[in-house]
């Protein structure tokens, strides 16, 4: 994705960044960042756990 | 008795004669072994040209073995086992012999020690040979290869000082030992100098292993363990077990680069399918220790789950180097995208050097399937990779959002995160060495307190870190076990510490896994940057 670019004043972009945050559209984005990653996170648990009847196999080879 | 040492030439066909020779076992049946087929490529790979033969060599591990079940049987099995020393350069018994004989030359003594390529030690038994085996692994081809589990080894060939960096290896002998022992028992070479603990012999494994278990099986002759069996020996030797599913290859990926580059060694449980027929088929479950990876990949790869994104410098992983005991040391595996079709439908698969076929099929033709992997951790190692990772990817996804409105300029990609397990030594260290920072802030940080384990997420522009977010390892997952960050990038810090204090960051992010971390920035004063 291409992102805008500002002056490379720090301090201007500092409060810009600080307005968006606070803007109806930068709290609408970090919603759905949240919804986002707890939706991977949910996905991630779900493929981490191990089958319970796999941890007294033995391994034979 | 046979004369003390012999000087060879190296050959695979001599290296086959000479391992026959010196166990029990016959030509036919050590050329029959994978080690033969992989020992063949892999002395290429690091130019061997001589070969030594240290007789009558006494090991310390298969003595064990020995006390505790050889010397039991009817049958007379020999104690002591014969050293193979490998060198890069050509020489002659004579040359060993003035050394011996002449008096001291450093001169000649260093040239044995650089031309070392490390050793096995061969047992007296009647198939299963490959005792402790140190070799030097493959050369790092410009930081691709990663064998951050090594460790310096010391052999003493008739008072001459041979050093090696590596991590021990040796096959299962079936009998007081199965793969899973083999395994462990490499990994314990690894963990017992990180983290200071005995290292028990083969024999010693399999008894912890079985002394919990009393109805599973018999513990000697061994028939293989389980990662129950496999948990209570890390546990005796004061180390934790964590069990996780890696059946994922991003799963395996991410975890296994976290703690090797932390230089803790995982062993992996996998399940073997020979694909030479029509129809796959089940050969069994094995172990290996893993002890290295590549980074064989110029680009992350996104994480695999939709929408996301989020890049980890660990998808670049295209092989990793395993200890399997019926292959050989740093074996390599390969993520070359094959699948297998099982019943229950195709399976992520990983290429091994095994056979299919019942053994006749070619090298490769039998495939591994990832199933769990076992790490052995220090017991105040509370704080687990898994925790850090969905921590960082929250963050990752809130400081995308800045950087796709270019509110941070000096960023044209994504980041690429690093996550990995370190101690304070190494990451103070890694920063003294640093020349991304400078001034007060750079002493402010080498000399702040910090625990001795750490878990560091860093964040690469290209290949340039832009921010080290830095954990507690050793905290419980209720603290505050974010201990600090470290801002490369001065316009980078000052929009993080500006937005981390409004009011709609906190308030979106307090219950989030990234909430510990946004807490450390908005804390952070405006003016010290």
């Amino acid at each position: 994705m291409k992102t805008r670019s500002y002056d490379h004043d720090p301090n201007e972009i500092a409060e810009k960044a600080k307005k968006w945050v606070a803007s109806y559209r930068g709290k609408r984005a970090m919603k759905e960042v949240l919804k986002k990653a707890a939706s991977a996170k949910e996905r991630l648990e779900k493929d981490r756990q191990i089958d319970p009847k796999s941890i007294f196999e033995p391994m034979t080879l | 008795m046979s004369q003390p040492f012999e000087v060879f030439e190296y050959h695979i066909d001599k290296l086959s004669e000479i391992l026959a020779e010196k166990s029990s076992a016959s030509l036919k049946a050590v050329n029959k072994k994978l080690h033969r087929c992989y020992f063949e490529n892999y002395f290429d790979g690091i130019g061997a040209r001589t070969i030594i033969v240290e007789n009558g060599y006494i090991d310390r591990d298969f003595l064990d073995d020995y006390a505790e079940y050889y010397v039991k049987c009817f049958k007379r099995y020999r104690r002591k086992c014969t050293r193979l020393h490998f060198f890069r350069t050509s020489f002659l018994s004579e040359d060993l012999d003035a050394l011996l004989s002449s008096g001291p030359d450093d001169l000649l003594e260093s040239k044995f020690q650089e031309a070392y390529l490390g050793f096995i030690v061969i047992k007296p038994l009647p198939q299963t040979v490959i005792g402790r085996t140190c070799l030097t692994a493959y050369p790092g081809d410009s930081g691709r290869r990663n064998f951050p589990i090594r460790r310096p080894y010391k052999a003493n060939l008739f008072g001459l000082s041979l050093k090696i960096n590596s991590l021990a290896f040796q096959e299962q002998d079936m009998v007081v030992a199965a793969c899973a022992t083999s395994a462990l028992w490499s990994v314990f070479h690894g963990t017992g100098m990180l983290f200071q603990h005995p290292i028990p012999s083969p024999v010693k494994i399999t008894k912890a292993a079985t002394d919990d278990f009393p109805i599973e099986d018999r513990a000697i002759p061994s028939h293989g363990l389980n990662y129950a069996q496999m948990a209570n020996v890390i546990r005796s030797v004061g180390l934790e077990a964590i069990i996780v599913d890696v059946s994922k290859h991003y799963i395996l990926k991410s975890t296994l680069y976290a703690y090797l580059k932390g230089s803790i060694p995982l062993i992996m449980g996998i399940n073997l399918y020979d694909v030479t027929g029509k129809k796959v088929r089940f050969m069994g479950k094995h172990a290996v220790a893993i002890t290295g990876y590549s980074l064989g990949l110029s680009e992350a790869e996104p994480f695999p789950i939709p929408n996301t994104g989020f890049l980890l410098r660990a998808s670049r992983i295209d092989k990793i180097y395993v200890h399997d005991d019926q292959v050989g040391p740093f074996a390599r595996m390969k993520f070359d995208g094959k699948k297998v079709a099982l019943d229950q439908g195709k399976e992520a698969s990983i290429s091994t050097s095994w056979r299919g076929d019942n053994g006749r099929g070619a090298v490769g033709s039998a495939r591994a399937v990832a199933e769990c992997v076992l790490i052995p951790i220090y017991h105040k190692l509370r704080i687990t990779f898994e925790t850090i990772h969905d921590s960082v990817l929250f963050f990752d996804l809130f400081f995308e959002q800045l950087r796709e409105k270019g509110f941070l300029p000096s960023l044209a990609q994504r980041l690429e995160w690093e996550i990995y397990f370190t101690t304070i030594n190494e990451l103070k260290k890694d920063l003294l060495n640093s020349k991304t920072f400078n001034g007060s802030y750079r002493k402010d940080v080498l000399t702040e307190n910090m625990p001795r384990f750490i878990w560091r997420a860093t964040a690469h522009n290209q290949d340039s870190p832009v921010l080290d977010l830095l954990f507690d390892a050793t905290d419980i997952e209720q603290g505050n076990f974010f201990l600090r960050a470290i801002e490369y990038d001065p316009i980078i810090a000052k929009v993080l510490r500006i937005v981390a204090k409004e009011e709609a960051v906190v308030k979106n992010f307090e219950e989030s896994p990234a909430n510990r971390t946004l807490e450390w920035f908005k804390k952070q004063p405006m003016e010290s940057f």
